[in-house]
């Protein structure tokens, strides 16, 4: 009878048990996240590829990577940071959150945020980007867009005739100096 | 800080409003990269490409070449580095890169502007008001809409041309001036549009190669460049 007694019990414990661990909230795993401290050196997540590396192939990851080598291939960080160091050489489809330039590029740069082509930096290829800063003494060549950047309210046309027109009536917002005229060929 | 001069300009809004016809305008700045215009013109709702024809050309000319580069080597340069296809542009910015240029590469570039710029399409160049003689060239960075801050870069060689306004519309042959603009610092803008081709009159030609037939040409710049194939009296 005790034993029995004992059996019910401990076989309402563990329905008990069961019950408890279905009700509670799942627990995950943490996951390093962007800009999150390495836990035994205190340092940011950035990984470098040395002035000696050379890869050729298609390179991703989850974390800002910093390249001072040759790359050649495609690059992908989505939502991170990519710098290129003064002795990189880049020959690479890249795609990244904010993408800086000081070595020498070419290929395509889809970046969410922003591109920078520093002094010393040279590309030669597209961008992709909301917005571009190039310094002084940087080298580029190429064409830039800004993505999904639809100007409201204006249809196509394909040959705007009157544009000229509207154009010579157009006011410039300073007033033309004194000293300043128009000349007109006939 | 900056202690560029700042002027007004009259011809950017103009330019600007002939090229905002289209839904996405494809623009070329052809003057010294300047992160500046881009970002201004990305504004605008323009793709931009970015291409430095004197930066560009001066590196050519360095590769092996020596003194102000024959005609040859710029036809060459401008088949390798300004290779757009046929009336790609809407609009050029051309600046005052003609300046810093011999006048027969000027035409030169001239044609090759008139070939990648669409039907009706604009181009706005500078031209300065005297020779340059120090080693530097004009950085022009938009400010707005209505104003221009003139900076300086390092130049390759100095620039002796100064162009008559005469010159520079024979030089523009194939195009319609729209207007002409002088500004109280000596600048004259101007703004050109490309007409049909019926109404193209083939760029001058007056190198003396080209005159004695003896410059080398390949044929396909023959089949895009009817004036270069012109037999000149």
């Amino acid at each position: 009878m005790w034993s029995s007694k004992l059996r019910r019990e401990s076989f309402r414990n563990k329905e008990e048990e069961v019950m408890a661990d279905k009700e509670a909230p799942p627990v995950f795993p943490i996951r390093p996240s962007k800009g999150m401290e390495h836990p035994s050196t205190g340092t940011s997540s950035i990984a470098r590829i040395g002035r000696s590396i050379f890869i050729k192939g298609e390179l991703s990851g989850q974390e800002d990577l910093t390249i001072d080598g040759i790359v050649e291939g495609v690059i992908e960080l989505d939502d991170h940071n990519l710098t290129i160091e003064q002795n990189a050489r880049i020959n690479a489809k890249i795609r990244a959150r904010n993408v800086v330039i000081r070595g020498e590029v070419v290929g395509e740069i889809d970046a969410l945020e922003r591109v920078e082509i520093q002094s010393m930096g040279r590309l030669q290829g597209n961008i992709l980007s909301p917005r571009v800063v190039i310094a002084d003494a940087a080298h580029f060549k190429g064409s830039v867009d800004m993505p999904d950047h639809e100007p409201q309210g204006e249809e196509e046309k394909e040959a705007p005739a009157d544009s000229a027109v509207a154009a010579d009536n157009h006011q410039p917002p300073l007033e033309a100096s004194p000293s300043e005229e128009l000349i007109r060929w006939a | 800080m900056s202690f560029a001069p700042v002027f007004s300009t009259h011809m950017l809004p103009t330019f600007l409003n002939c090229v905002k016809g289209y839904r996405k305008p494809t623009i070329l700045d052809i003057g010294a990269v300047t992160g500046q215009n881009i970002q201004f013109l990305l504004g605008k709702g323009t793709k931009v490409y970015v291409d430095d024809v004197l930066t560009g050309w001066e590196e050519w000319k360095e590769l092996g070449f020596s003194g102000h580069g024959t005609p040859a080597q710029m036809e060459e340069y401008l088949e390798k580095h300004l290779a757009y296809p046929p009336g790609f542009f809407d609009g050029i910015l051309c600046w005052d890169t003609l300046d810093a240029i011999d006048p027969l590469s000027s035409r030169q570039l001239i044609g090759r502007l008139y070939e990648i710029l669409k039907h009706r399409g604009t181009i706005l160049a500078l031209f300065g008001q005297g020779a340059r003689v120090s080693r530097v060239r004009a950085k022009y960075c938009i400010v707005d809409e209505g104003h221009i801050e003139y900076g300086w870069t390092p130049a390759g060689s100095p620039s002796d041309h100064q162009y008559e306004n005469q010159q520079i519309h024979a030089m523009f042959g194939g195009f319609s001036l729209i207007r002409i603009y002088l500004l109280r610092n000596g600048i004259r803008e101007i703004l050109f549009r490309k007409e049909s081709s019926s109404a193209h009159q083939p760029v001058p030609n007056s190198h003396p190669l080209q005159r004695q037939g003896t410059l080398p040409r390949t044929p396909s710049a023959d089949r895009r460049r009817p004036w270069l194939a012109m037999k000149v009296p």
